[in-house]
C-alpha cells in the first residue's frame, strides 16, 4: 500500500533510470534530473511520465 | 436575425460564474429565443448559479436571475459596427472580438471601446467601471488578475472575417500564415496586439470570477498600468494580455530605456573643421552603440542592450546664430543588467550635450516553476497544445506589474507576435476560443 508520503518513481526520459520524484509532485511541475541535471516536466501522474521541459524561445514584440 | 438580440445581454448573462453556463449562453438557439428565462434556468446556469464556488460574483450570480437585469443590458449591447455579426462570429467572445475590433481604439481615444467592455460584463452581472485614467475596472476574486491593454497602435484595417486560404501564394502580400485553410479568420487592428487578448481575458474573468482590468496607454506611456499598480493592492497572481499564441507562454521581457540628446552649437562656415551639435550628436550615439555591442556575435538578442534611434532633428536656428541637434533613442536592457547601469553607460559617452532620460521601465524574467506558470502548461496540454515558453525581446506593462507587485505573474494571449502593429494584422477564432478555453482553466485551478 502507498501512502501520501511514499516517494513517486518514474523513468528519466533522457537515461532510462529510475528516479525519485517528491511525493507531492504535481502534474505541470518541473524538477531536475537527478542523473542528468536535465529540467524535466511532470507529464501525468497516472501513470508517471516525464519529458524534457520545454526550452526557453526567443520572440521579439511585446 | 439581426445584430442586436444576438448579442443581447440576457443570453450572455449567465456566463457569469462558470464556463458550461456561457456555452449556453452563447449558443445560437439561446440567443435566437432571447429568452434569458430559458437560459438562466439551463441545469448548468443555474448550477453556476447556485454554485458555493461562485460565492464571491454574488452580484453577478444575482444578475443571472434578474430579468430587469437582463433586460438592462440589452441597450448596452448593440452591435457597433453596424450590419451584424459574421456567421463565424457565433460565441460572446468572437462577438465581443468583433465589437472591439470594429471599434478604434488607438492610444488616447480608448473612451468608446472601454464602453463596450464596460457593457459586456455589466451585462454579465459583474461590477464594472472606467477609472480616472481611462481603464475599466472590474475587480472580483484576486486569485488571479486578467489584464490587457484596451489600445492599439492606430491602423485602419477593414474589419472582416474571412477564410484562411488554402494556398500559401494566396496570402495577400504577407508572409505570415496563420489558420488552417478555410478556417475563419478575423482581419482587424487589434485582433492580435491586443484586442484578442483583451476579450478572451474578459470572457474568461466572467465566466470564472477573477479580477479583470483593461488598461490604456500601453502602447505609448502605460499609463494605465501605471496607475493600476499605485492605485490597487496586489492580486494573488498576474496574467498579463499580449499575443504568446494559444499554446505559448512569455516569461521574460527587456526593460526600456528612452530618452532625448539635445545639444547646440554655435553656428560657423560648413567649411570650418569644429564639429558641430549634429556631429555632436552622431559621435555620442556611436559611442553608445559600440558600448553595448557584444563581445561575442553569437549572444541572443534578449541578452543583449540594443540601441535604436528612432527619431532626430536638426540644423541652423532661426535666428541663424546657433546649431541645435535633438535625437530620441531607444535602449532595450536585458534582465542580466541593470536600466541604472545601463544609463551610466550611456552616459559616460557624453562629451558635449545632455540626454533628457524618460521613466525607465526594468526588465523582467519570471521563473518557470512558479504554480502559475504550472497551471498553464497543464492548461495547454489539457487543451491538446505543445508548451512553448517565451521570452521577448520586446517591453510589456508585464515589466511595470513585476517591478511592483511580489507575486507570479507570465504574459499570455492568443495570436502571431509577427503580426503586432502590422497592416495585415488577423487572428483566427479558434485562435480566441482556445486561449479563452486555457485561461479559464487556468483561473479555476488558482482559486
Amino acid at each position: 500500500m502507498t501512502t501520501d508520503t511514499d516517494p513517486v518513481l518514474a523513468e528519466d526520459p533522457i537515461t532510462g533510470e529510475e528516479i525519485e520524484l517528491p511525493a507531492d509532485v504535481e502534474v505541470g511541475e518541473i524538477i531536475d534530473s537527478p542523473v542528468t541535471g536535465t529540467e524535466l516536466e511532470v507529464i501525468s501522474l497516472d501513470p508517471v511520465t516525464l519529458e524534457e521541459a520545454p526550452e526557453l524561445e526567443e520572440d521579439w514584440g511585446e | 436575425m439581426t445584430a442586436a438580440p444576438d448579442s443581447a445581454g440576457n443570453a450572455e448573462a449567465p456566463a457569469a460564474g462558470d464556463g458550461d453556463a456561457a456555452d449556453a449562453a452563447g449558443d445560437a438557439d439561446a440567443a435566437d429565443d432571447a429568452d434569458a428565462a430559458d437560459a438562466a434556468n439551463d441545469a448548468d446556469a443555474a448550477d453556476a448559479a447556485n454554485d458555493a464556488d461562485a460565492a464571491d460574483d454574488g452580484d453577478a450570480a444575482d444578475a443571472v436571475n434578474d430579468a430587469d437585469a437582463a433586460d438592462d443590458a440589452d441597450a448596452g449591447t448593440d452591435v457597433v459596427a453596424g450590419g451584424g455579426y459574421p456567421e463565424a462570429c457565433d460565441t460572446p467572445a468572437r462577438k465581443l472580438l468583433y465589437d472591439l475590433v470594429s471599434i478604434p481604439s488607438p492610444s488616447g481615444e480608448e473612451a468608446a471601446a472601454a464602453e463596450r467592455l464596460v457593457d459586456f460584463f455589466e451585462a454579465n452581472g459583474r461590477e464594472a467601471w472606467i477609472d480616472e485614467v481611462g481603464n475599466v475596472r472590474a475587480p472580483a476574486d484576486d486569485a488571479v488578475l486578467l489584464t490587457s491593454h484596451v489600445d492599439t497602435v492606430p491602423g485602419d484595417i477593414p474589419v472582416e472575417v474571412r477564410p484562411a486560404p488554402e494556398d500559401v501564394d494566396d496570402l495577400g502580400g504577407t508572409d505570415v500564415r496563420v489558420g488552417e485553410p478555410g478556417e475563419p479568420v478575423l482581419w482587424g487592428r487589434g485582433a492580435v496586439d491586443a484586442t484578442g487578448p483583451l476579450v478572451s481575458m474578459a470572457v474568461a474573468a466572467v465566466e470564472t470570477g477573477v479580477s479583470f482590468v483593461g488598461v490604456v496607454g500601453e502602447e505609448t506611456d502605460s499609463r494605465g498600468a501605471r496607475h493600476l499598480v499605485a492605485d490597487r493592492d496586489a492580486p494573488e497572481a498576474v496574467v498579463n494580455g499580449e499575443p504568446s499564441g494559444w499554446d505559448g507562454v512569455t516569461l521574460g521581457y527587456r526593460g526600456f530605456l528612452s530618452g532625448t540628446y539635445v545639444n547646440t552649437s554655435e553656428s560657423g562656415h560648413s567649411s570650418r573643421p569644429e564639429p558641430n551639435a549634429i556631429q555632436h550628436a552622431i559621435d555620442w550615439w556611436h559611442g553608445v552603440e559600440e558600448a553595448f555591442t557584444p563581445a561575442d556575435s553569437e549572444t541572443p538578442v534578449f541578452e543583449q542592450v540594443t540601441t535604436k534611434p528612432v527619431s532626430m532633428d536638426g540644423g541652423l536656428t532661426d535666428d541663424g546664430l546657433a546649431v541645435e541637434a535633438a535625437m530620441d533613442v531607444q535602449l532595450r536592457v536585458p534582465p542580466a543588467r541593470t536600466v541604472d547601469e545601463v544609463h551610466e553607460l550611456a552616459e559616460a559617452e557624453l562629451s558635449t550635450g545632455s540626454v533628457h532620460w524618460k521613466e525607465p521601465i526594468p526588465p523582467v524574467m519570471e521563473s518557470p516553476r512558479t504554480d502559475l506558470a504550472r497551471a498553464f502548461r497543464v492548461a495547454i496540454r489539457g487543451a491538446g497544445g505543445d508548451v512553448r515558453l517565451l521570452r521577448k525581446t520586446g517591453t510589456s506593462d508585464m515589466n511595470l506589474y513585476a517591478a511592483e507587485w511580489e507575486c507570479p505573474m507570465v504574459t499570455y494571449g492568443p495570436g502571431n507576435s509577427e503580426l503586432d502593429h502590422a497592416p495585415d494584422e488577423r487572428l483566427p477564432l479558434s485562435e480566441l476560443d482556445r486561449a479563452t478555453t486555457v485561461l479559464a482553466d487556468v483561473c479555476r485551478d488558482r482559486r
